[in-house]
């Protein structure tokens, strides 16, 4: 009954000029490597300082693609302009390095930080495709995809540990890593 | 019945249960079989969970034909595609090709869609290949296939089911796509209401895409669409015109008083004082109190929206939502 009250009222919305309600999306790991892993989620190395994000890896660098990670296609904002690194640690970016941006409704957005560029980077509109390599440009110590979302700058963590997500858990890009809000 | 009594029909249960579990070859039956994936055995399911199977199985096998074709060979699926009579089928490939395409980034393998949808000679398998596009950035793939194919044409079908399939498509797009942001789709879909010789598919262009985004040339096009002869149209079109951005909004916000003033339909009166307060949110109040008296009638929504207003919510959906809540 609640459901049925609750479709009916986002119906009088959208017919009203509601076109932007914020959604839940899926989210698949990266790296399409059996091997990649979650190494970092709310605390980095799940036991260290605060993180709120979910850091992955399969332990190469500029050999693997970085995947769009939401499993329907959506645009990815490019931001490039650092030099392709694989032992990070500089500012570049504010310290994201080369990133990309999915921005959804009421402030909501998911980032894809510190990979390498190739030819395939570059905003565009796409599901799941090829973003530019695993890398570790801007604040990174070492090659992995840090992956956050955020409402007005401030990371979540609902959309990764609702799903059961932790240190260790497969970061393959057929696997559900989190249902990030957008 | 007593708690003893009660447990016995569950321990038979659980023994069938136990039993089915037993290896089928223990059983003397024979052992499954494991078969290889292709695509006229996902086909088959497809047709069959659309005509016999329950919501959840559709989608299911629609989401499986899908994911697999990620990793089909294009060919394959083309082949499908072009021999396929049944659409509720069309659509499901169309789909899979489609996401296809917009994971490898090669906007030429929707081409055949493209092609079913203008050149197939029954509406239903047109429409089907329209739907088969919708959650994929087709306007720019249709642009990057050399604007062969537009939904600007594609609105202009006899087939009522193919035109309500354009609208669809440009309103998921606009939303599930892009959240609203982007200036290509709802300028595309301002563009196809303007061209659109259906008033319903054009209102619903304009009610449900978002103009966040779109420039002066669209702002203007929404704006010749207040003198429309179809009511409809020209309450969608001020619902439209409380939606752009900031540098259409002077206009924007004299179109609608003018609108309030002379038109006569409550609905479109109702519509304009919408589109003013979105354009203005607390700065619309002033405007807002300008309005009361030309309409008696609409006055109690002219006081619905100066309540809402007042309260400053941040957001518009938030500020719709309170005021709807006050009065529909």
């Amino acid at each position: 009954m609640k459901t049925m009250k609750l479709t009916m009222a986002a119906a009088v919305l959208a017919a009203s000029g509601w076109a932007t309600s914020v959604t839940a999306a899926t989210a698949v790991g990266p790296i399409c490597d059996t091997a990649a892993r979650v190494g970092s989620t709310t605390y980095y190395s799940c036991s260290g300082s605060s993180h709120n994000a979910l850091d992955m890896s399969n332990g190469t660098c500029s050999v693997w693609n970085h995947r769009g990670m939401i499993n329907v296609s959506r645009y990815y904002a490019y931001y490039g302009g650092c030099a392709n690194n694989c032992s990070g640690g500089t500012s570049c970016n504010g310290g994201a390095g080369n990133y990309y941006v999915v921005t959804g409704g009421s402030g909501w957005d998911f980032r894809q930080l510190h990979l390498n560029s190739n030819v395939s980077s570059g905003s565009k509109t796409c599901d799941r495709c090829a973003l530019g390599l695993v890398g570790s440009t801007g604040n990174s110590t070492g090659a992995h995809v840090h992956a956050d979302n955020r409402q007005y700058g401030t990371r979540k963590t609902a959309w990764y540990t609702g799903v059961g997500t932790t240190c260790g858990s497969s970061a393959y890009c057929s696997n559900r890593v989190g249902t990030p809000t957008l | 019945m007593s708690p003893l009594s009660m447990k016995q029909p569950g321990r038979a249960a659980l023994l069938v249960a136990l039993m089915s579990l037993a290896p089928l070859a223990a059983r003397g039956e024979a052992a499954l079989r494991p078969t290889q994936c292709t695509v006229q055995g996902m086909l088959d399911d497809v047709r069959l969970a659309m005509k016999r199977g329950s919501p959840a199985l559709k989608r299911y096998v629609k989401m499986r034909l899908k994911e697999a074709a990620l990793a089909m060979p294009a060919e394959s699926l083309l082949a499908a595609l072009n021999g396929e009579r049944d659409p509720d089928v069309l659509e499901a490939l169309g789909a899979a090709l489609a996401t296809k395409a917009s994971n490898a980034e090669a906007p030429d393998l929707i081409q055949p869609l493209l092609a079913r949808a203008t050149g197939d000679s029954d509406p239903a398998l047109r429409a089907a290949a329209v739907r088969g596009l919708r959650g994929v950035p087709s306007v720019e793939f249709m642009e990057k296939n050399g604007g062969v194919v537009t939904y600007e044409q594609l609105v202009r079908d006899a087939s009522p089911e193919v035109r309500a399939a354009v609208a669809e498509n440009l309103v998921s797009e606009s939303a599930d796509v892009y959240s609203g942001h982007d200036r290509r789709v709802s300028e595309a879909a301002v563009s196809v209401a303007a061209a659109a010789e259906d008033p319903a598919v054009a209102a619903k262009l304009l009610r449900e895409v978002s103009m966040e985004a779109v420039g002066p040339e669209a702002v203007e096009q929404v704006t010749r669409l207040l003198r429309s002869e179809d009511p409809e149209l020209r309450a969608a079109a001020a619902t439209a015109l409380g939606g752009v951005p900031g540098g259409g909004t002077a206009g924007a916000r004299g179109s609608l008083v003018d609108l309030y003033r002379d038109d006569k339909d409550p609905a479109v009166r109702k519509a304009a004082l919408q589109g003013i307060a979105r354009l203005g949110q607390s700065h619309a109040m002033p405007v807002l109190e300008s309005l009361r008296g030309v309409d008696r009638a609409m006055d109690a929504e002219i006081d619905a929206w100066l309540s809402v207003l007042k309260l400053n919510l941040q957001e518009w959906e938030l500020v719709l939502r309170e005021k709807q809540r006050l009065r529909r």
